[in-house]
Formats: C-alpha cells, structure tokens, sequence
C-alpha cells in the first residue's frame, strides 16, 4: 500500500515491480505539474489531459527501466512528459504544415467567461503560444515549473550553459511580441 | 508596468505569471487513474496479440509473415532490432523469458535455425511456445513492451 511517506524514488521502484498501487501514487501526485506543464507546451486543456494520460502510462511501462543512480525520478517524468508534447507537436506541424500560424490558446471558458479573460493574460499566452517549441519548453521548465538549469539541461537533453542561452533568447522574443501591446498590458497591471 | 521602458526582467516575470497554468482537476485526475486501471487490466490479460498489437503494433500473424521474408526485408530488419534488445534490455529480472522470445525471433525469421529445432519443430508448435513465452512474460508482472523495445536505443 503506497504512503504519504514513501518517496517518489521507492514508489517508482515498486511500480517497476509491478504495484499499481505505487504507480496511482505517482499520479495523484505528479498530475497536477505534469498537466500543467504538457498545457503550457501544447495551448489546449484536451490535448494537455491526453499528453498527461500517455505520460502516466509511459511511466508504467517504463518503470522497470528506472534507475536511482541516474535521472532523478521528477526529472526523469518531466523528460517523458516533454517528448510527448513534442512529439505532438511536430505531429500536428506536419498534418497541417499550412497552418503556421500560432495555435490559440483555449482557456476552456464559457463564451462569456471567455469574453472576460483578462486582456494581459491572453496576450501573455498568445506571445508564449507563438515561441518556437524549444524556447516555449525552457520557459515551461524554467519559468513555470521552477527547476533548477541542470535538471531543465537533463530533461531537453543539452548543455546547462544552452539552457541559459535558449531562455535568454526565449525572454527576449517574449520581450519583441509584447512591447507592441504595451499601452494594453499597462492597463492591465500585470 | 512603465509604458516608456522596455520590458524589463522583473516585468516579463509578472507578466508570465499572470498567464494561466490551469491545473487538473479531480474529475480528470480519476479518469485518469480509472484508465490507468484499465489499460493495465489489458496488459495483463495474457494475450499474446495484445503485446504485439500494443500501439498499433502488428498483430501477431502479420510480424510472423513479415519476419518469415527474410533478413533483407522489414522483418529481417525488426528481428535485427528486437532479438538482441529482447535478450539484453528485459535480462537480468526477465532472462528466461526475454532468452526465450528473441529464440522465437530468431528462429521464425531464419537466422538461428538451430533455435527453431531446439524448440519448436513447425509453425504450430512455434506458435505455441511464443505463446507460453510471451504469456509467462505479462504474468511475471512486466509491464515492458514491444514499443518500448522498439523506441529507444
């Protein structure tokens, strides 16, 4: 029976093993930031449920393979997580190679709650929309997700010092995309 | 924000906050686990077509007649790929079995014929023993599978 006590690492060990009740642990767990994250690379709440779904199964399928010497366990599922999405999107680039415009966020509102999202809010999720999937990935990993450089490094599999180069470029094109609505973002004090 | 400055870091930090992270919720969270459950339950069913048609794999009839081609063609090419992954990557918690299903490989697709004779002596008897294999495989509670295998190097 999987405890609130267990670690990730001893619960992974166990649904490499087999214990599915370790591997619901993991989910109840990890869902949350894992949704999180696969939403902000993919720009839509059905596809993010279905990316975070395939990660969790994944992981099941994948636990046996684990290793505590190596990738740290949270690492570890944000790299699959990740590769998923990216998967996804190239997927959809080359099924719809025409559409290269930015995808629109769906906020999952009502057309009236829609109609009263807050104007800084879409343009933020717009300008991040319209990033470039790896510069889009390091903020999601950086930004969002708060890790540490080496583990966004591990996770995009590249240098630390590309991390930071990759994020510097990627703050600086966000920077580009929302200097020309300045005068709304300002009204919406951000 | 100060509309005659440029966006500086401590802007661009508040404004990336305050575009939404929407998280899950409970009702997604059991879904989740419910297919969870679900998708496991099939794993486990002991189905031989299941482990090899798992993410659109091929059913078994179709690997068996593609591995049967011959080593020049895409069945040659999969056995290549599979049989030494089979025999290294399940070892050393899976040996026996993982041993025994890259013997069905290689012998189905001609490059050991001295498996194929040690086990299996016709097509029903090799289908027999993938499926005893392959069926002691998913009971000892593995839950890798051919996708798995074929994905990463």
């Amino acid at each position: 029976m999987a405890s609130d006590w267990e670690t990730d690492e001893a619960l992974v060990a166990r649904a490499g093993a087999g214990d599915r009740l370790a591997a619901g642990e993991l989910i109840v767990r990890h869902t949350d930031k894992i949704m999180a994250s696969c939403y902000r690379m993919l720009g839509d709440r059905s596809s993010a449920e279905d990316a975070t779904q395939e990660t969790f199964l994944r992981l099941w399928r994948h636990a046996s393979r684990w290793r505590p010497q190596g990738a740290k366990f949270e690492t570890w599922l944000y790299r699959i997580a990740m590769n998923i999405c990216l998967d996804r999107l190239r997927k959809k680039k080359r099924e719809a190679p025409e559409e290269a415009a930015p995808e629109q966020i769906d906020t999952g509102l009502r057309a009236d709650e829609a109609m009263a999202v807050d104007d800084t809010r879409r343009i933020v999720e717009e300008a991040i929309a319209e990033l470039p999937e790896r510069q889009r990935l390091v903020i999601t990993l950086r930004h969002y997700q708060e890790l540490p450089q080496r583990e966004a490094a591990e996770i995009m599999g590249i240098s630390e010092q590309a991390v930071e180069s990759l994020l510097a470029r990627a703050r600086r094109s966000l920077r580009e995309k929302l200097m020309p609505q300045r005068d709304v973002l300002y009204e919406g004090r951000a | 924000m100060d509309r005659e400055t440029q966006i500086n870091d401590e802007t661009l930090d508040r404004l990336l906050n305050a575009a939404d992270t929407p998280s899950s919720n409970d009702q997604f969270k059991a879904q989740l686990l419910s297919d969870f459950e679900a998708e496991i339950g099939r794993a486990r069913s002991g189905s031989r077509a299941r482990l090899f048609s798992w993410s659109g794999f091929w059913s078994p009839s179709q690997l068996f007649a593609s591995l049967r081609a011959g080593p020049g063609g895409l069945g040659g090419a999969l056995t290549h790929k599979l049989a030494p992954k089979l025999a290294t990557k399940l070892a050393p918690k899976f040996a026996p079995v993982a041993a025994a299903c890259a013997t069905v490989f290689l012998a189905v697709s001609g490059f050991s014929t001295g498996a194929a004779t040690a086990n299996a002596s016709n097509d029903a008897e090799l289908y027999a023993y993938a499926d005893e294999t392959v069926t002691a495989f998913l009971d000892s509670g593995s839950s890798v599978v051919l996708e798995d295998l074929w994905a990463e190097d």
